[in-house]
């Protein structure tokens, strides 16, 4: 569905919504892919997740719905496999979440035409139920191949950048991985790349000959006759040439038609047949295509072309090579009219353009009065472009292409850059770990800035393109002197890392704001065994500052490190516009930050291992009664858990007795006047003081569950006060309550909670 | 409470975590004809169970909330609170999940949200009846 119709200010605020719980499903993913069972985590991800699929649903956005709901089987398996999932649905995760994170940021919220979604959807649920099936930890590598025949049964295009993609995350996954996986990934990534690479080919003939075709026409609107003679070699050629070999052929046979054939009757009084002649040959030989257009025309004038040199203040040409620069100079013509055709002058200097992209040449033979020869000379190897090298802290060498203009400089204290590394995931080398970012690069294309941090100044080189990826897609597996280098696309990468796009500022909606860099979510430097931590969403601005939107103090320390002290961070980590409006105008200037990756880590320890502290009941069975103290702040929530108890109580042969009490003080008092066998205490009790309740059940020797929002360190501030488990919430209740039921009453071994 | 002479435009109250959802819910809703209230969380929800001046006709319940779950939350309204009017599920839930959880919470129905908002307001009309 198109965005018409919907409020301008709530699509952008879903967009950047969407886009922030999505780099929080993937983070959360990640968190879990890298050991964390933790409830937290595995509930974050899935109502994230599930909140963006139920957003995209009211607003009509079905194939972001869709997607949505492809992730949440693939996590759902996920789980189910304890996070093994064979690679081929690895591969297929990464493309679906970043089909999601493209789609959020497309100007309508769908797909372009030629995505074959739905084609692409139907391959991943064929993957999913194959993995359903199969349900083992590592697949064999020929399954790798399995997928990539399927896809090919697909829209040619489509599959070759899906393959594209999926090729270059297996590389990027490598890169990451140790020891066997990793050179299973290598074989992946080889796999898949040659995989794409025939998908790419198309035979030049057919597309020749219907150029030589359509010249015939434009001869005969001319009032020219013509034959058109075609020697191709029977060879196929990448989709790139052959797009060159399109464009250059529309320029070069207009031309000739429009420019070099003369009218039959000059042709009859310059003594040559009336009817021209148009030569295209294409010879392919050793990795390289020959292309050559050659008519039988009047040539070029020299002599026109001379005045038209000198008029313009240029030197005279006295050679082929010299006419070509000439011809190849924007405007530059020797007509005075301007044919509908051609005429303009335009066009052979696009063209050489085009050729010199693909690491090819130009040449131009002409002989006055008997014709005109262009030759292009195309390389079959690959796409050349060129690129900046540079390096980043990692085990392979990253570039971005020339049309980026860099500047570097000595990275400083309050210097904000974002560090590639971070930004694609991808481990730093230990050997180079001692070396941090020492340069920014700074680069500008047209209206982009993005700056990259680099342990290495940028050197200019040509680099062939194996595995061609979009413009739109976040990086690309490069070759350099046969080596792999990843070529990023800087603007891409910058977007992924941003919940709203540069120039837009969220301090004021609707205004576009150039100081404003990102909004994004910022960990600083906390020193001791945690590392990094997560503070929350801020605004980085381009001379380096970051407003956040809680009340946390910043200070710059020795070598650009930050500290951070959090007078009371008790908010949710949400990107609240007024708060953090307030925050820029009351403190400009103070807060400096780094872009860097969101992780989750908290920690919590199963409820069965709470529970072994639970006395077992005894010959009389459910006799027994094992009182539970249960303390909740929120009205209905209290509620919820006495209906949930009266259900319990009328089905029967429960040993659990629920006192449900609202505050602290009567924690106390209940603590005072009987033995527990259990507490559940909500981490908002008492204005977000249940970890002082914690305390008191500790204290009196009752193991508590803490439950409550996993948001900030509320997790931790309950588990540090002695809670013996966190869960979050929404809990299912009468679940919880059955599961300690059993586990109490009946030994059973229990299996969690939901 | 109806005046009189003029007829008390029916009253729906939406539960929904996501900001986003309430608004695009509330004003195609509105565009029915309905009076429409908005909780994104149990204390709204409260605030607005308790104010004597609203009288509600429908509540819609989304399932997966940070709080509650809708179906418990539906459960508890009905049980322990003693809310008269219908509860319906409103979620991006698969629809047989859907249509499990409101019967096992004792609700009167579900809507989904994949549907899509012309199906829900048709839905809401089936339930209520039509409104000028």
């Amino acid at each position: 569905m198109a965005t018409r119709g919907i409020n301008p200010d709530l699509l952008q605020r879903f967009r950047a919504r969407s886009l922030e719980r999505l780099r929080q499903v993937d983070a959360a993913w990640h968190s879990l892919l890298q050991g964390d069972r933790s409830a937290e985590t595995r509930h974050g991800l899935r109502h994230q997740l599930h909140t963006l699929k139920g957003d995209a649903s009211v607003l009509g956005f079905v194939e972001l719905a869709k997607l949505c709901g492809a992730l949440e089987n693939i996590f759902e398996l996920g789980e189910a496999s304890d996070y093994r999932l064979p690679e081929s649905l690895d591969v297929l995760l990464e493309m679906v979440m970043q089909f999601v994170a493209m789609l959020l940021r497309s100007r309508e919220l769908a797909s372009l035409p030629g995505m074959d979604l739905e084609g692409f959807l139907l391959q991943v649920g064929e993957s999913i139920e194959e993995a359903r099936t199969r349900r083992v930890s590592t697949l064999p590598p020929e399954s790798s191949s399995d997928v990539a025949l399927k896809l090919s049964d697909r829209a040619p295009e489509a599959v070759r950048r899906r393959l594209s993609q999926a090729a270059t995350t297996a590389f990027i996954e490598s890169l990451n991985a140790a020891g066997e996986s990793q050179g299973r990934l290598r074989a992946l990534w080889r796999l898949l790349q040659e995989e794409a690479a025939p998908l790419a080919l198309a035979p030049l003939e057919g597309e020749i000959v219907a150029h030589a075709e359509r010249v015939q026409t434009l001869a005969e609107r001319l009032g020219k006759r013509v034959t058109v003679e075609v020697e191709v070699d029977d060879v196929e050629v990448p989709a790139v040439v052959l797009e060159v070999v399109n464009g250059a052929l529309v320029h070069l046979l207009t031309n000739a038609v429009d420019h070099g054939i003369e009218a039959p009757e000059a042709r009859a009084a310059a003594g040559k047949p009336r009817e021209g002649h148009i030569g295209v040959v294409a010879v392919a030989k050793r990795g390289v295509v020959e292309l050559a257009v050659s008519d039988d025309g009047c040539g070029v004038d020299e002599l026109a072309l001379a005045a038209e040199a000198e008029r313009r203040g240029l030197p005279a040409p006295t050679s082929s090579a010299d006419l070509l620069e000439l011809l190849c100079l924007d405007g530059f013509t020797t007509r005075a009219d301007v044919s509908d055709t051609s005429g303009r002058g335009v066009g052979l200097g696009a063209v050489r353009e085009l050729v010199r992209g693909l690491g090819g040449e130009v040449a131009l033979e002409v002989v006055r009065g008997e014709g005109t020869r262009v030759a292009l000379r195309l390389p079959l190897a690959g796409q050349v472009t060129e690129v900046w090298r540079f390096n980043a802290g990692g085990t392979v060498d990253l570039a971005f292409e020339s049309s980026w203009e860099v500047a570097s400089e000595p990275v400083g204290p309050e210097v904000l850059a974002l560090d590639p590394l971070t930004a694609l995931n991808l481990s730093r080398d230990r050997l180079r770990a001692e070396q941090p970012s020492l340069f920014v690069l700074r680069l500008r294309r047209g209206a982009a800035r993005v700056s990259l941090g680099a342990t290495t100044e940028p050197r200019r080189c040509r680099a062939v393109r194996v595995c061609p990826t979009s413009d739109t897609d976040l990086v690309e597996v490069v070759r350099v002197d046969d080596r792999e280098v990843l070529l990023v696309r800087p603007d891409v990468l910058a977007a992924a890392n941003q919940r709203i796009a540069i120039g837009s500022n969220p301090l004021v909606p609707g205004r576009t704001d150039d100081s404003v860099l990102v909004c994004a979510t910022v960990e600083f430097p906390m020193g001791g065994e945690r590392g990094w931590r997560e503070v929350s969403t801020a605004i980085l601005t381009r001379d380096g500052r970051a407003f956040v939107p809680t009340a946390q103090r910043l200070e710059m320390g020795e070598r650009g490190s930050i500290t951070v002290s959090f007078p009371g961070l008790l908010e949710p980590v949400v990107c609240n516009a007024e708060v953090i409006a307030r925050f820029a105008r009351s403190r400009p200037g103070e807060q400096a930050g780094m872009l860097l990756r969101f992780q989750p880590r908290h920690e919590s320890p199963s409820l069965r291992r709470v529970l072994r502290g639970v006395p077992a009941a005894s010959g009389e069975g459910s006799a027994l009664r094992y009182p539970i103290l249960v303390a909740v702040a929120c009205e209905l929530t209290r509620l919820g858990f006495g209906v949930a108890r009266d259900r319990l109580a009328r089905a029967g042969g429960t040993a659990i007795d629920v006192v449900l009490v609202a505050d602290a003080a009567r924690v106390a008092e209940r603590l005072a006047g009987g033995a527990f066998a259990l507490c559940i205490v909500d981490a908002a009790l008492d204005g977000d003081r249940g970890h002082e309740t914690i305390a008191l059940a500790r204290d009196a020797g009752v193991p508590a569950i803490a439950i409550g929002r996993p948001v900030g360190d509320v997790p931790t501030r309950m588990l540090d006060a002695g809670a013996v488990a966190f869960l979050p919430v929404p809990i299912a209740i009468h679940e919880l309550y059955q599961g300690i039921d059993r586990l109490i009453a009946c030994r059973e071994p229990f299996a969690g909670v939901a | 409470v109806s005046d009189s002479g003029t007829r008390r435009k029916k009253t729906i109250a939406v539960v929904d975590d996501s900001e986003v959802a309430l608004e695009v819910i509330k004003g195609e809703l509105e565009e029915g004809g309905y009076h429409i209230l908005t909780a994104s969380d149990l204390e709204s929800l409260t605030r607005l169970l308790k104010d004597p001046q609203h009288s509600i006709d429908l509540l819609l319940l989304d399932v997966q909330m940070p709080e509650m779950f809708g179906d418990q939350l539906g459960s508890v309204l009905k049980d322990a609170v003693g809310v008269r009017c219908p509860i319906h599920l409103l979620s991006s839930l698969e629809p047989h999940t859907l249509a499990r959880r409101a019967e096992r919470a004792g609700l009167d129905g579900y809507i989904c949200k994949g549907d899509g908002m012309d199906a829900l307001v048709r839905r809401v009309v089936e339930i209520l009846g039509p409104e000028d």
